[in-house]
């Protein structure tokens, strides 16, 4: 037997006090007897004198003595070395998810466990070591490791489960890491089998190369783990998903989408309730089969904001998942101020925002500051001074923002943008053309959100404490931003970011256990949760985030805001079980661990003073009997007589509970000045050596500062983690040594250290961590750990370790288009960062196959080399790129991986006036791998199903005329509604020579057809000639009030809108006579002209040639260069008199073009009369063309549109998409065009000598459209077709016109994090319908070719979500099939890139997201090791065990106890003691 | 204490089938013992009193069960009376307090008993006096006869008060000489005097009484159930001795004690006194119906 703490034997000598008592001559009692004859020979006996003597000899001074000597012992700690398992060290580890409150064994499952570990932490031997973890979100170490069996099993009864998904493989992984690789540990898991075991399946089917899944298979193989099953039923019905989404067709304008699920072998009724705010609106009976899943789409009606709660009243094993809980945000109101000295489109934008009550100022009126507006909005207005608030600010920079503007940059070419900022949601920047931009140099934290090639921020999130803003980096006007639908987009996105009423609608819906993290509106400042239990709780804002980690409980946690003491906004939140895996309780099989593990035989001490505690128990409570006895006669029954006597018991009674007390292990709150830090260092491979060094030489000098009694403790970390140094009070750091080798470091996972330094810090104590890392996380989510760290009230500091190496060229990333059409001519841009200047090659591989290097120069930084490709292979090509520099320390880093997606060939229809003539044009086009279908005018399709095959359409020298305005208006809906291009290729049949004045189609084209008169091109006198006479004035057709003499009318009307005010036109009708209604003049009076048409009136029968001739001799007369009549009749006349006529005429350069209306025209005669004419013949029996054809005959016989003049296009817009890679220099003249007049907001591309648009392009709607105003036929274009660039002007022309090939409605995105991969589809129908049920399924092809596929399953109305392991680097391949009953509703094809050696992708350390981690947490850097332990060092309060005290105390009041029994209780005793002593 | 208490009623009627033993003849007897009187051959009726089982049925008085049907037996005064002296130690070591308070004192003990040996005697139509001793004897109870007096002098005793110091020879001496006629003198005292009870013992002897001692100690006398250190008080006279009480005390005050007993017996002996020790760790009522059956009552 030893003693640890053999100081406290000295207690011992409290013998001596007791010792005096008894030399110290006693008060006597005083008893009164009948007679003192019976008492008078005993005293004659005894004679008191020497020293000794006077030691009364009392046997209860033996026992006293043996007390004292009992407790003092026990203080001491006596301990005995006796041969237990020293070594074997047992992690328990209790699932503490929501399957664990199935009732299938009695009480519970948890229950279940618990007693199991129980009576397996009973079973131990004396001196192993337990620990005790729950596995909840965050593994919570309950007891530390230590012998202390009672603890653990006072910490096993202690736990509970509760409503969370399964969290095993994180307590696991803790557990693993902080048993080390100690082959004496086990681990213990008890676990019902539901839900996410780690048990490496999945890793293993991944095969190997794949860090991650070693990791996972790893702790699968774990051979230390042992699995304790309970549970044994199936029996739950769950409700496994629930989503509200809100619906803009039908009758409802909400559907709630219900998943539900048996998972129980028996079919199951039961009721379904849905119920908003305790109101029933749906009601179902369910029949479910065994193992049977259904989901159902209840549609209802609701204003907004209320608690939805489903209910399903089977009765089951399990509970808790048997109610699930959504919630309908209410309307958020943003009142925004929108300073600007005039912005149609943002005022536009703003006002169709349902939720924006705008308020216009201008400049003069706004003088800075937030007003009563939520979020301002600045459009290129410089206040002075804007204060703190949520702004967003168009080309312009208060001088109080800090962000620098270092000048302007022309024509920025937009990099990349980043997705995962909220701003950007769903927002596509990749084809906005800029003019010009400011050069933004942001001054404090943000981020960019999207960056030029050259110039930085184009556009940027700036978050400082008390603003935050948006900045548009460039004016609106100066960019077609507005015109795409990424503005609107961008502009409800940001507003919602700078002032979030509240969640979005994913946000709404956690599942239980995720945290709430809500940014707030500017000024909140505090924040209540109210939880489904009732209580209320205080979340922490924090960087204009409020967050809540404790969502451990199923129902509707209610989020109230205050802003500067008023209420602010009530945000509800629903966390549900939602977790169809947990939901199946059904126990799975558990892999053997390895039996009845015991470790080595070794010494181990045994602490003995609860035995010495039990027997000086014994000894008092003897002692004290025997004293009664003896004070009462032997009779036990009574008390003592004397008063003393009785109070001395008193106080013995009052000594043995409190000795008894120990054995409860009383503690009391101690104030401690300690600090716990645990340092976790980033062994990654993206530290260099030099900077870990520093890291070191850092923790040793804080270690060095840190008072006495501070404890510190080291975790390493790369992709995975270690525990290198437990924590503990040390005065040095020891170096990393063994662990930290162990250590993978292909990756970093900040979450899973943070995680682990949680698990060793002891909770309610002032704790630390220290991060020293470079902040590139390529694993976990070190904001999650964050949140914990927060929770847990452990502040978080940073000091960062960025990359040092001495010289360092990374292949950062490679940038490609999601997606390309067939063909379509694209950038691969390799971004290539560099430490120094340095001089390198770029190869570029395309599906494994090289295409080429190149030689490229390398500046510090980052460089971006652009290489054009087009694909000719449809589905997902994958791209590589390497960059081998001179000097570059490492090389994983040197390769980039991308992929594009490769939409089929494009449907292209052509339609040419003649077919023949268009074939060259089909040919060249098909040789750029266009499917194009050439048809004549007449075989455009009619519907749009039929328009809908192709992804654009081509009318090449198409006349209006020959397209009825239903079709014209299908092709604008086509090009508008359906995103598809529209290409119109001039000819004498198009544009204004082809009528589409006024027409659909002159909306969506970017020119318009109206022609302004140059001065030296020849007026124009015209006579429009029109028939009146009787024949005329029948009915278009049976059902119509119209007659032809109404439309003749109607023409003439638009003739005279087309003429320009230096055009004669005169307007004459006649019938067997001729009538001038308006006399010849100029046109410019159009009031009179139009009045003098409406005023034909029908005559009597035709006869035209009086009045032919009459027009003769009015134009013979007349100046104009150009004399034109247009002569209308419907019915027969003499022919005999017109040839002399009308070949004058011609002489005379009058031109005479006949329009034949109605079926009974003299079609002969009126086709003759244009041909000696020179004019053109039309018939018509439609009553829509006849204007468009007086319009055609207009211009042309104006002779305005069409010029034809050799002339060699002018390029204007280099930059434009479509004219990439051309040689302009080689460039051929055209012959001849048609004119045409720009729109404001087209881009012209060519232009003629005469300035008018050849090449013309904008965006109409969803689609594209494209003017050339040239023709693709021998005619004007004989020398272009010549050239060499001909065929791929034509083609990207063509395919920059085109629609992209995802069908509307169906989108798919994937997603990859952390070795998993998820798709997310969102189905939608033509209409905007959400499709349900739909069978959707994905296959997978993993990087090695190995497929799988994975069914989606719906999550909520039209949304399915499928997950899959991504562990490997390379590309995943993505098919996905939508199917509803057999019948193909679409399909798409994706890919995820698992980019190589993520680790070291990415050098210099990422200040902004370990500022933001240890804002979030209260911490900030570090610079001065010193203030590791020294900064905000707060005491905190420890429960400290005192049952030594106790024992003392009670050794103490031995004596004070025997001292009363001796000398009473009355002052006047002692006092007579001591003056007896004197 | 109440007259009422003194004796329970059920013990009452346990006594009246009681009567005193006589060893000797009084007067003009020449043999054997004084015989029970109960069905009483003299002439003179005395009184009535119920039948009770055993009683002879020729003492039954038929007119009376002829007139009220109840059975009652007549009692006649006997020629031979019995004189009956109770000699009460009534001094203050009788009136120490007992270490269980709820254990009778000496004093309560002994006038218990004398009640039960009055009662016996009156319902046996005895003389009974009485003589409480504390220096002298101070109150007394002229001897008279009949059962009237059983609450009187029940009363009586219950009032009787210790105090004072013992003189037992003195007191005895004094009785003696006053005692009209001779009989039964039954003396129950703790014998605890410093100047010793022979001489007293002897007088009562002298005047022909036929003597009974009954030498009651407490149980705290007799086992004294203190252990420690002490100032032991005499009740008496006030002197004190400080001593520690411990096993050796213990066992010299129990030679003592056995010294003690052990001369009162041997002098009653030789005396032919009758001698009886009691304790007052034994109930009267048991010590009435045990011990002192056969030795004193019949």
């Amino acid at each position: 037997m030893n003693f640890l703490d053999p100081l406290a034997l000295s207690l011992f000598a409290l013998a001596g006090p007791l010792l005096l008592l008894y030399f110290i001559r006693v008060r006597r009692r005083e008893r009164r007897v009948g007679s003192l004859l019976l008492w008078a020979l005993p005293l004659r006996q005894r004679v008191s004198s020497s020293f000794f003597q006077r030691l009364e000899r009392d046997p209860l001074i033996l026992l006293q003595l043996l007390i004292l000597m009992l407790l003092a012992l026990a203080l001491a700690r006596p301990a005995v070395t006796v041969m237990g398992e020293g070594e074997r060290k047992v992690v328990v580890i209790l699932d503490t998810s929501a399957s664990m409150k199935a009732r299938d064994v009695f009480p519970s499952r948890f229950a279940e466990a618990q007693s199991r570990a129980a009576s397996l932490v009973r079973s131990l031997r004396a001196g192993t070591q337990v620990m005790v973890i729950e596995a909840g979100i965050q593994p919570r170490v309950a007891t530390e490791m230590g012998r202390d069996h009672g603890r653990a099993l006072d910490a096993i009864s202690a736990a509970g489960a509760r409503d969370l998904p399964n969290g095993l493989a994180d307590a696991l992984r803790v557990a693993r890491a902080l048993i080390g690789d100690d082959a004496n540990a086990e681990i213990h898991v008890f676990t019902d089998g539901s839900g996410a075991l780690p048990l490496g399946n999945e890793a293993k089917s991944e095969g190997q190369g794949n860090q991650q899944g070693q990791g996972g298979s790893a702790q699968a193989t774990d051979a230390r783990i042992n699995w304790a099953s309970v549970g044994k039923g199936d029996d739950n019905v769950a409700i496994t998903a629930i989503s509200v989404r809100r619906t803009y067709q039908g009758a409802a304008n909400y559907e709630a989408f219900l998943a539900l699920a048996n998972f129980s072998d028996k079919p199951k009724n039961f009721n379904l309730v849905l119920k908003v705010e305790d109101r029933a609106v749906a009601e179902r009976k369910v029949q479910l089969a065994g193992h049977v899943r259904r989901s159902m789409i209840l549609p209802f009606r609701h204003a907004g904001a209320a608690r939805i709660k489903a209910e399903i009243s089977a009765s089951d094993d399990l509970a808790v998942d048997n109610t699930a809980w959504a919630v309908l945000p209410p309307p958020n109101k943003i009142a925004v101020t929108l300073v600007s000295t005039g912005n149609l489109f943002l005022e536009k934008v703003l006002r169709a925002d349902p939720e924006v009550v705008l308020e216009v100022k201008s400049p003069q009126q706004y003088a800075g500051g937030m007003g009563s507006a939520d979020v301002v909005v600045l459009d290129s207005v410089t206040p002075p001074k804007v204060g703190p608030g949520r702004f967003i600010l168009v080309n312009t920079v208060p001088p109080d923002v800090p962000v620098d503007i270092l000048g302007s940059v022309d024509k920025p070419t937009v990099l990349d943008w980043d997705r995962s900022h909220p701003v950007m949601r769903n927002v596509d920047f990749s084809k906005i053309a800029i003019d010009s931009a400011m050069r933004l140099r942001p001054l404090v934290a943000g981020r960019s959100l999207v960056e030029a090639e050259l110039g930085g921020a184009l556009v940027y999130a700036l978050e400082e404490s008390d603003r935050k803003a948006v900045l548009l980096g460039f004016d609106l006007f100066k960019a077609d931003l507005p015109l795409r639908v990424a503005f609107p987009l961008f502009m409800w996105n940001s507003l919602r970011w700078l002032h979030p009423g509240g969640l979005d609608h994913a946000s709404l819906q956690l599942s239980s256990g995720q945290p709430v993290v809500m940014p707030v509106a500017h000024g909140v400042d505090a924040m209540t949760v109210s939880t489904p239990g009732g209580r209320k709780l205080d979340g922490r804002i924090t960087r204009g985030l409020a967050s809540f980690t404790d969502t451990g409980e199923v129902g509707v946690y209610a989020v109230a805001t205050t802003r500067s003491g008023e209420r602010g906004s009530t945000s509800l939140v629903a966390a549900n079980l939602m977790d169809s895996v947990e939901s199946d309780i059904a126990p799975r099989p558990l892999p053997q661990g390895r039996s009845n593990a015991t470790g080595s035989s070794v010494p181990v001490e045994r602490e003995l003073w609860p035995l010495f505690v039990v027997l000086a128990l014994m000894a008092l409570l003897v002692e004290a009997l025997l004293y009664w006895r003896r004070q009462t006669g032997g009779v036990l029954t009574r008390l003592p007589r004397d008063r003393e006597d009785r109070a001395a018991l008193l106080l013995r009674a009052g000594l043995i509970a409190l000795l008894c007390s120990v054995f409860a292990r009383p503690s009391l709150p101690q104030s401690l000045d300690r600090m716990n830090v645990v340092f976790l260092l980033d062994l990654s491979d993206s530290v260099s050596q030099a900077s870990r060094e520093r890291a070191l030489g850092f923790m040793e000098a804080a270690v060095k500062a840190a008072r006495p009694g501070d404890q510190h403790g080291v975790v390493v970390f790369g992709a995975d983690v270690g525990v290198e140094q437990p924590l503990a009070a040390r005065t040095a750091l020891a170096v990393p040594g063994e662990r930290a080798a162990a250590i993978n470091t292909k990756g970093t996972n900040i979450y899973q250290a943070m995680q682990l330094a949680l698990a060793m810090l002891p909770a309610g104590q002032a704790n630390r961590i220290v991060l020293a890392s470079d902040g590139r996380q390529n694993a976990g989510s070190a904001f999650a750990g964050a949140q914990a760290l927060k929770d847990a009230r452990a502040d978080l500091h940073y000091v960062a370790s960025p990359a040092a190496g001495v010289q360092e060229v990374v292949a950062e990333e490679l940038i490609l288009p999601r997606e390309v059409k067939f063909g379509e001519p694209f950038n691969v841009k390799v971004v290539a960062w560099s430490q120094r200047d340095t001089t390198g090659r770029i190869a570029l591989y395309r599906n494994n196959q090289f295409i080429g290097s190149q030689s490229v120069k390398l500046v510090p930084g980052r460089n971006i080399f652009s290489y054009r490709q087009t694909l000719d292979k449809e589905g997902v090509q994958v791209y590589q790129a390497s960059v081998e520099a001179d000097g570059d320390g490492i090389v994983e880093n040197n390769r980039a991986i991308g992929t594009v997606l490769v939409h089929g060939r494009p449907m292209v229809l052509l339609a040419d006036k003649d077919k023949g003539n268009a074939a060259s044009f089909a040919a060249a086009l098909r040789a750029q791998q266009l499917d194009v279908t050439l048809v004549e005018p007449a075989g455009i399709p009619r519907d749009m199903a039929g328009l809908q095959k192709y992804d654009g359409i081509i009318l090449s020298n198409v006349s209006a005329i020959q397209l009825d305005r239903q079709r014209m208006a299908l092709i604008r809906d086509y090009v508008r509604d359906q995103g598809g291009g529209l290409i119109m290729v001039g000819g004498d049949q198009s544009f204004g020579l082809g009528g589409y004045y006024q027409t659909p189609i002159e909306e969506a084209l970017p020119v318009s057809m109206e022609v302004k008169q140059r001065v030296d091109v020849p007026n124009l006198s015209i006579v429009l000639s029109i028939d009146r006479s009787d024949s005329m004035t029948t009915r278009v057709n049976s059902n119509s009030r119209i007659s032809y003499l109404d439309l003749a009318k109607e023409a003439a009307h638009v003739v005279v809108d087309l003429l320009d005010d230096n055009s004669e036109v005169g307007v004459m009708s006649w019938d067997t006579e001729w009538q001038w209604e308006v006399p010849m003049r100029q046109a410019s009076n159009k009031a009179a002209i139009h009045q003098g048409i409406a005023s034909i009136v029908s005559g009597k029968a035709t006869d035209g040639f009086p009045a032919l001739r009459e027009s003769y001799n009015v134009l013979q007369k007349r100046p104009a260069v150009l004399k034109h009549v247009i002569f209308l009749s419907d019915g027969q006349m003499r022919t005999e008199q017109f040839p002399p006529l009308v070949q004058a005429m011609a002489r005379d350069q009058i031109t005479v073009s006949t329009v034949a209306v109605g079926r009974f025209a003299d079609e002969k005669l009126l086709g003759d009369i244009a041909r000696w004419g020179r004019g053109r013949f039309y018939k018509t029996e439609d009553s829509q063309s006849l204007p468009r054809i007086f319009a055609v005959e207009t211009q042309l016989a104006s002779n305005s549109t069409a010029v034809e003049q050799q002339f060699r296009p002018k390029l204007l817009d280099r930059g434009h998409e479509a004219m990439q890679n051309i040689d302009w220099r080689s460039m051929p003249p055209l012959n001849g065009y048609v004119a045409t007049t720009m729109k404001g907001n087209a881009e012209q591309v060519l232009t003629s000598h005469w300035e008018d648009p050849v090449l013309a392009t904008w965006r109409y709607g969803l689609g594209r459209t494209v003017a050339f105003t040239s023709d693709a036929n021998p005619r004007w274009a004989g020398q272009w077709m010549q050239w060499r660039e001909y065929n791929r002007f034509w083609a990207q022309l063509v395919r920059w016109s085109l629609r992209s090939a995802t069908a509307p409605g169906t989108t798919a995105t994937v997603t990859g994090r952390d070795g998993s991969g998820e798709v997310l589809v969102d189905a939608q129908d033509a209409k905007g319908n959400f499709v349900n049920f739909l069978d959707a399924q994905v296959g997978v092809v993993s990087p090695d070719r190995e497929r799988r596929v994975i069914d989606l399953e719906q999550v909520g109305p039209g949304r399915y979500r499928g997950r899959f392991a991504a562990g490997k680097e390379g590309v995943y391949l993505l098919g996905m099939a939508q199917r509803v009953a057999q019948r193909d509703l679409g399909s798409q094809v994706a890919s995820l890139v698992v980019p190589y050696a993520q680790e070291l992708r990415e050098l210099g350390s990422d200040e902004l997201l370990l500022r933001e981690l240890s804002g979030l947490t209260g911490g900030g850097a570090l610079s001065d090791p010193a203030e590791v332990f020294l900064k905000g060092r707060r005491p905190f309060h420890i429960a400290q065990e005192i049952w030594p005290w106790i024992v003392g105390i009670v050794a103490l009041l031995l004596i004070l106890d025997i001292a009363i029994r001796r000398f009473g209780l009355g002052l006047f005793g002692w006092l007579r003691l001591l003056r007896r002593r004197t | 204490m109440p007259a009422a208490d003194l004796l329970r009623p059920e013990f009452l009627s346990q006594l009246e089938r009681l009567t005193l033993r006589a060893r000797r003849p009084v007067r003009g007897w020449t043999a054997g013992q004084r015989r029970s009187r109960k069905a009483g051959n003299s002439i003179e009726f005395l009184d009535h009193r119920p039948y009770g089982t055993g009683d002879d049925l020729r003492h039954v008085d038929w007119n009376i069960f002829q007139r009220t049907d109840r059975l009652m037996v007549r009692q006649h005064l006997d020629d031979e009376e019995l004189c009956v002296h109770l000699l009460v130690d009534a001094s203050a070591s009788m009136s120490v307090a007992e270490s269980v308070p709820e254990r009778a004192t000496k004093l309560q003990w002994a006038t218990q008993l004398a009640a039960s040996l009055a009662y016996v005697g009156l319902t046996g139509l005895e003389r009974v006096g009485l003589g409480v001793m504390r220096e002298r004897v101070t109150e007394g109870w002229p001897p008279s006869r009949g059962r009237a007096r059983v609450m009187p002098l029940f009363k009586f005793l219950a009032d009787v008060k210790g105090g004072g110091q013992t003189q037992l020879n003195a007191s005895l001496a004094q009785y003696a000489a006053r005692a009209k006629g001779s009989g039964l003198a039954i003396l129950i005292s703790d014998l605890l005097d410093a100047d010793g009870y022979e001489a007293g013992l002897r007088s009562l002897l002298e005047r022909g009484q036929e003597v009974h001692v009954v030498h009651l100690l407490s149980a705290d006398e007799l086992l004294p159930p203190m252990e420690g250190d002490f100032r032991l008080v005499d009740e008496e006279t006030g002197e004190f001795r400080q001593m520690r009480v411990d096993a050796e005390t213990r066992r010299a005050y129990a030679d003592n004690l056995a010294r003690f007993l052990g001369n009162a017996e041997s002098f009653c002996k030789a005396q032919g006194i009758h001698y009886l020790q009691a304790g007052t760790a034994m109930p009267v009522e048991q010590f009435v119906m045990g011990p002192l059956r056969g030795q004193l009552l019949d």
